[in-house]
């Protein structure tokens, strides 16, 4: 760590120094997408950029999600190493043959012969009344692709040394931020700080039920767990961090531990994140489940507009405090 | 065999006490008859028998159970859990399970320490599940199987304490203390111990470029390998003051906590309060009129006519019946007004919905029947929730004003003193006037002391100018 790890830093702004680094360490890495260079990015991400870089490394693309996808898979199975930023994940869906059709397949299709070393950026989530079409949570998508990395990063040190690993990695990586953090402050680590995919964190240890919860909702289930704590009831909060690939060995050992698992995920619950997680969960540990395992989802309709409603749709903290004691029952009284 | 659940008969409530079966063990019931008496934090409802069948009482009279957790089984007599149930499998269990379980060194992964988690369980030959002689199954979680198995614990011995009756861990560890007196319930047997040392956030280098994770397993102090505690009930048991002289000691029935809770809580409202007093000389002759045209049990008391007028003001004045839920302030849709009822042992306070849209005489017919149901303990605990405002009555004590402690989460609370005559100046005149003090107590977070005044100085006209209460 260097020493600007003592420094909190916003969640955009480590994202920001992740991009800085890699362009200044390597002139194959280049970024495009929408309003990124003159207008420093829709959220910011990529202040400055343009001025230190200038528009060769630092591109703005026409609205065109698709095209500058597939020009970026292009121009990675050439050689560079493309970050594309897509605004929001709401929009990534134009692009999505390109993402799983091309990127995904290529090296497969081919043999090794090729790879495809890029990027693709975008922030998710709901809970700013921005209604259906953009208050998606979409992880569950990219996750059930064979030959994508997808990796989910809930603070700012994770946020930078993820996008790090995920600039040098030659495999097609999908980094999905959340609007929710990018305001976010925390400790990031230095130039050299990388952090590699497939490494769960417990965000807070516990032994009476393992809360597995990625991105915003981290964030969420820590605020639960501190309502549980007062309750006498201690759970451990682990963050998956990446998706593809899993570190199921961290799941799996905690929930052993704590004979509970309670899975919070902004997104649906139908065929999702903590679908799939609680398959994996129940094929691993399923001698030592002492209950169901619980999932806390967004609720399954498209996203209402009407604060109320939103607040009602996305999880909150209660409802997490509600699934742990429905979990663990009577079982621990 | 069916089990039967304690409901959840009111939003708030949690828990029920089982107060009186009205059959005994082994009885035969029938669906609908009424069964048993349940005590919750604000009535005492009698249950109905949800189907026909024998039955097996599982909460005694007395237990305070939570909302979901089974008090009785009613069901074919054969099927009784304590007669005649085998099961099958748990030798098998036994020797695959168990060894496996207590197995130390760990086959994969190779490069794991020690405090690796333990390898899956086998999955050839499982056991199969235990199943009582009628071929119920028992339900158990896998955890608490695995235990049982291993401690070669019959489950058909064990009550499930879970979700729906389901033996979870607790339940095997409590039969395990019980029958073998080596460990108190609650406490890990040292085979699961073993198995909770797993790893947390295993620190490691290098990026893997290819999808299967490979996760060094270096444990770190957050994953603990400590076996988890039981944990501490949620409510901490009162400890006795023993500085205290010895005295008779009475717990607290559901209702007197229940109460006790609302007015600690009531305590947080920063409350202001004004008083006012009314000239009720023509209100008490409205009274003696309307007892020419109501039958008894329609004519109405001085409270069932402040109820009336506040109903009417609190109409005009959504302002008044607001109520503070974080930073919003939340107008309730109807206007239903609480009438504080002095029962047994506390108070209750019984809804009269919609009081701004009945008549005097039916409110007066309501308040009483309210009022006769809540002290013989048979009001439904939604006849008990959701009003909007409160009116208290000490008056047919003597009392000549007081203080009412606002029924959080509603804004506000009359109090009704004695109507009685008191010398008065009329036009520079002593004369002697019917009187009556309100108190209005009001929540100074959703409504200030103008706006109080003058929803006082309205319910004070209504009452001044009776017929307008009669429209």
């Amino acid at each position: 760590m260097s020493t600007d790890a003592a420094k909190p830093v916003a969640y955009r702004d480590a994202l920001n120094q992740a991009l800085r680094e890699e362009l200044a360490r390597d002139p194959d890495v280049f970024l495009l997408g929408e309003d990124i260079a003159g207008f420093d990015g829709a959220f910011k991400v990529t202040r400055g950029l343009l001025a230190e870089f200038g528009p060769e490394r630092v591109v703005d693309t026409p609205i065109t999600e698709a095209g500058f996808t597939g020009m970026a898979i292009g121009a990675a199975m050439a050689g560079l190493r493309p970050v594309v930023e897509i605004m929001t994940v709401n929009f990534v869906i134009l692009a999505m043959d390109q993402i799983v059709n091309n990127a995904a397949k290529i090296h497969y299709m081919f043999g090794g012969q090729a790879s495809v070393p890029i990027v693709i950026r975008m922030p998710g989530g709901g809970g700013h009344q921005l209604s259906s079409q953009h208050s998606q949570t979409l992880d569950a998508w990219f996750a059930h692709v064979p030959g994508l990395k997808v990796v989910c990063p809930s603070t700012p040190e994770d946020a930078k040394g993820l996008l790090k690993t995920a600039i040098r990695d030659d495999d097609p990586v999908i980094f999905i931020e959340n609007e929710g953090l990018y305001g976010k402050k925390g400790p990031v680590g230095g130039p050299d700080d990388l952090i590699p995919f497939g490494q769960a964190v417990v965000r807070r240890p516990g032994t009476h039920c393992t809360v597995i919860a990625h991105s915003r909702m981290v964030w969420v289930a820590l605020q639960a767990a501190e309502e549980l704590a007062s309750q006498g009831i201690e759970v451990e909060v682990i963050d998956p961090r990446t998706f593809r690939p899993l570190d199921l060995d961290t799941l799996a050992g905690s929930v052993r531990r704590t004979g509970h698992a309670v899975i919070v995920d902004e997104g649906w619950p139908e065929y999702g994140i903590s679908a799939g997680l609680a398959t994996h969960l129940y094929e691993a540990c399923f001698d030592w489940l002492d209950a169901p395992i619980g999932r806390v989802n967004c609720a399954d309709v498209p996203m209402p507009y009407a604060k109320n409603l939103e607040q009602a749709a996305l999880p909150q903290p209660a409802d997490v405090v509600a699934a742990v004691l429905a979990n663990i029952g009577r079982g621990v009284a | 065999m069916p089990e039967m659940l304690m409901p959840k008969l009111s939003d708030t409530m949690e828990e029920g006490t089982v107060l009186r079966w009205f059959k005994a063990d082994g009885d035969q019931v029938a669906k609908g008859e009424p069964l048993v008496e349940i005590e919750t934090d604000k009535a005492t409802m009698t249950v109905e028998a949800p189907n026909d069948g024998t039955l097996a009482i599982i909460a005694q009279e007395g237990d305070t159970l939570d909302v979901g957790a089974p008090i009785a089984r009613i069901g074919d007599g054969a099927a009784a859990p304590s007669e005649g149930t085998v099961t099958t499998g748990i030798p098998t269990a036994d020797d695959g399970t168990a060894d496996t379980i207590t197995a130390a060194a760990p086959t994969a992964p190779p490069a794991a320490s020690p405090q690796a988690p333990p390898p899956p369980p086998p999955t050839a030959p499982a056991a199969a599940p235990p199943v009582t002689a009628t071929g119920d199954r028992i339900a158990a979680s896998p955890l608490a199987r695995n235990i049982a198995a291993h401690h070669g614990i019959d489950l058909a011995t064990i009550t499930g304490t879970g979700p729906g009756g389901r033996i979870v861990k607790h339940d095997v560890e409590a039969a395990i203390g019980g029958a073998t007196g080596v460990e108190p319930p609650g406490t890990h047997s040292p085979e699961i111990s073993a198995t909770t040392d797993g790893p947390a956030a295993p620190i490691g280098a290098g990026v893997s470029a290819s999808a299967p994770p490979s996760t060094p397993s270096t444990p770190t102090p957050l994953g603990g390998g400590a076996p988890s505690q039981p944990v501490p009930p949620k409510l901490p048991a009162p400890t006795p003051r023993e500085d205290w002289p010895a005295g008779r000691r009475t717990p607290l029935t559901r209702l007197q906590q229940t109460i006790s809770r609302r007015m600690t809580d009531a305590h947080a409202v920063p409350d202001f309060t004004l008083e006012r007093d009314i000239d009720t000389t023509a209100l008490e002759a409205a009274r003696a009129d309307l007892r020419v045209a109501l039958p008894e049990d329609q004519r109405p008391s001085v409270n069932d006519l402040v109820i009336r007028a506040v109903a009417m003001a609190a109409r005009e004045r959504p302002d008044m019946v607001s109520r503070l839920d974080g930073d919003e302030l939340v107008v309730p849709q109807s206007v239903d007004i609480g009438v504080a009822v002095s029962v047994p042992g506390g108070l209750i306070v019984p809804v009269v919905r919609n009081a701004d849209q009945k008549g005097v005489p039916q409110i007066a017919a309501e308040v009483r029947d309210l009022a006769r149901r809540g002290r013989a303990g048979e009001l439904r605990p939604d006849e008990l929730e959701g009003s909007a405002l409160s009116v208290s009555n000490l008056g047919m004590f003597g009392v000549d004003r007081f203080h009412a402690v606002i029924n959080a989460p509603e804004p506000a609370i009359v109090a009704v003193g004695r109507s009685v005559e008191r010398p008065v100046v009329v036009d520079g005149h002593v004369v002697v006037r019917e009187v009556m003090t309100l108190t209005l107590s009001v929540d100074h977070r959703v409504a200030y002391g103008a706006e109080a005044a003058t929803f006082l100085a309205r319910i004070a006209e209504l009452l001044e100018h009776p017929a307008a209460l009669l429209v």
